[in-house]
């Protein structure tokens, strides 16, 4: 059984490393700044356009997306919720490529599977992976929901639950992209090469299923072990309902995990 | 129980490459282990299945009754691999208290200083593994390996493309450690080896060609003789002398002399009696033979 203590141990490193490390430092600098701007001119001013013209023009858009976003009490989570359930997993192939990776090409897995398990490090590592995304997730809420109270302080309490919801959403979404990370950090030599490696499988395996799926129409239904197979379903939810396809993200984290927890046992160091 | 390790029948193969072929061992706690052979022998990958860094293609390997690379295994064995580096991210320091913390030491801090100091390496703690000389590097993976008081502590090259100022702090810290751990020590500088070690594992081809304790070795009759670099014997006179079996001038400055030890156990003595009437000088003197004469010889 791998200790509890050592994978919070190796999780409490890994946060220390993206908030206290320069690299670290470095990235969060650059997530801070792309956010920012899309705070500002991405959801800021779309939020602007769903609560001024944006129902005049929608009714006449047959688009379900665009008209789930209508219904959002808070336009500028409305937006968030589209953006976000996008580019945090995107974030999520660069930010969590390097779980093992550059580890054990440069021999320090070596010196750390002396003192902990390897399932310890394996979860320890995936655990600190997702904590700095939820970190740096709940920064982004945070700020959104700071502009949503500044220009209407009535909305404060609604603007909270909702901020609740989307946290517990892509909190999920990106704990099942995290755990695919690691599985493939165990046989990538760098972080580069998982991320590439990541961004081929996503495209190798939807493009196969549905490939398939036109001969075998049951074989579509693979789809759903890919992470994010349930983001056009979130796209049409706006409240707790969302959390009734939850068990996906759950299942694919994991599966995903179990996978790479036996990979990382039987893999040579 | 006494007993370290025990391979069974292990082998490793990498494709058709058979890096280790049924090697059957079994070592016991004790004074520092010296384990040689040449390149492609099986040393590194005997060690990193001890470490469990991978697994064997047959047989088995436990260390103290477990499992290698068990979690019980890891809890009393460390070690220190050849060509791993520490993370360049963080601090000697926090990453040495971050190995005390998860093997579970009760004062990682206080754990983390002992060892830097054992290797003189205690002002260090502040510095990053990038800031640092090889020697310095490997010095800190040596304090790595001694974190907890391991029962056992395997070591891969360690003096391996260092300077002989930091080989003698590893040597001396080997030798004084003895007492609390057993070293098994993996290097080709077998000069050094002899100086720490009383058991030799030999390994060929990735085959076990014995267990031998350098005392047990036969050393009577062998005279080993480094010569001064201006020195010319004349290997004729010396073959000359009562009891003289053999003469050989390995390097231009080994002389080694075998003679019949039972019947004339003065040879040595006139040998040398004969050496200085050539005005022949030697450096050095010793007894039977080397290391290295005894391994690939």
């Amino acid at each position: 059984m791998d200790s509890l203590k050592n994978i919070l141990l190796i999780a409490t490193l890994e946060l220390r490393r993206a908030f206290t490390t320069r690299r670290g430092i470095t990235v969060i600098v650059a997530f801070a700044l792309i956010w920012g701007l899309l705070l500002r001119y991405g959801v800021y001013g779309a939020a602007q356009w769903l609560q001024t013209g944006g129902n005049a023009i929608g009714s006449m858009i047959n688009s379900g997306t665009l008209r789930s976003l209508l219904n959002w009490d808070i336009p500028e989570f409305a937006v968030f919720w589209v953006v976000s359930l996008y580019l945090f997993p995107v974030f999520c192939l660069t930010l969590a490529a390097d779980q093992t990776a550059t580890d054990r090409t440069r021999g320090t897995l070596r010196l750390l599977s002396l003192h902990a398990t390897r399932g310890s490090i394996f979860l320890g590592r995936f655990a600190g992976m997702l904590l700095t995304q939820m970190w740096l997730l709940l920064l982004v809420i945070i700020a959104t929901l700071v502009m949503v109270v500044l220009r209407d302080p009535a909305l404060s309490a609604v603007a909270i639950e909702t901020a609740a919801m989307v946290f517990v959403n892509v909190a999920l979404l990106i704990a099942a992209y995290t755990a695919a990370m690691a599985l493939i950090s165990v046989f990538a030599s760098s972080a580069r090469q998982a991320t590439t490696w990541a961004v081929i499988l996503w495209i190798a395996i939807g493009l196969l299923i549905f490939w398939a799926g036109r001969y075998l129409p049951q074989i579509e239904a693979l789809r759903w072990i890919l992470p994010g197979a349930h983001i056009k379903h979130l796209l049409q939810q706006n409240s707790w309902q969302s959390l009734q396809i939850a068990f996906v993200p759950l299942l694919q984290t994991i599966g995903l995990l179990t996978a790479g927890y036996i990979a990382m046992k039987v893999r040579d160091l | 129980m006494n007993q370290l390790i025990d391979c069974k029948a292990l082998s490793k193969h990498y494709g058709s490459t058979k890096a280790l072929q049924n090697v059957n061992l079994s070592l016991s706690a004790g004074a520092p282990i010296a384990l040689v052979g040449p390149n492609g022998a099986g040393k590194t990958t005997l060690l990193s299945l001890l470490c469990g860094y991978i697994k064997p293609s047959g047989g088995e390997v436990t260390l103290m009754g477990h499992r290698a690379g068990s979690q019980k295994a890891i809890q009393h064995i460390s070690a220190l691999p050849q060509d791993a580096s520490l993370d360049p991210a963080f601090s000697i320091g926090v990453q040495l208290k971050h190995y005390a913390q998860l093997r579970g030491v009760n004062q990682p801090a206080e754990e983390v200083r002992r060892v830097l100091s054992l290797v003189q390496m205690e002002d260090k703690i502040t510095a990053k593994a990038t800031e640092l000389s090889h020697g310095m590097r490997k010095r800190v993976l040596l304090a790595q390996s001694l974190i907890g008081n391991p029962r056992l502590v395997l070591l891969d090259e360690p003096t391996a493309g260092i300077d002989p100022p930091n080989v003698k702090i590893i040597r001396d810290l080997i030798s004084r450690e003895a007492a609390s751990a057993t070293f098994i020590v993996s290097s080709h500088n077998l000069d050094e080896l002899e100086k720490v070690c009383t058991t030799v594992v030999h390994l060929s081809a990735g085959e076990l060609r014995g267990v031998n304790a350098i005392d047990d070795v036969n050393n009577d009759g062998v005279l080993s003789i480094i010569l001064r670099s201006d020195a010319q014997p004349d290997e004729q006179r010396l073959k000359q002398l009562e009891g003289v079996r053999n003469i050989q001038l390995r390097t231009p400055t080994e002389l080694i002399v075998e003679y019949d030890h039972q019947r004339f156990p003065e040879t040595d003595i006139t040998v040398l009696r004969n050496l200085a009437e050539q005005g022949v000088r030697y450096r050095r003197l010793s007894k039977g033979r080397s290391l290295e004469e005894q391994v690939f010889n």
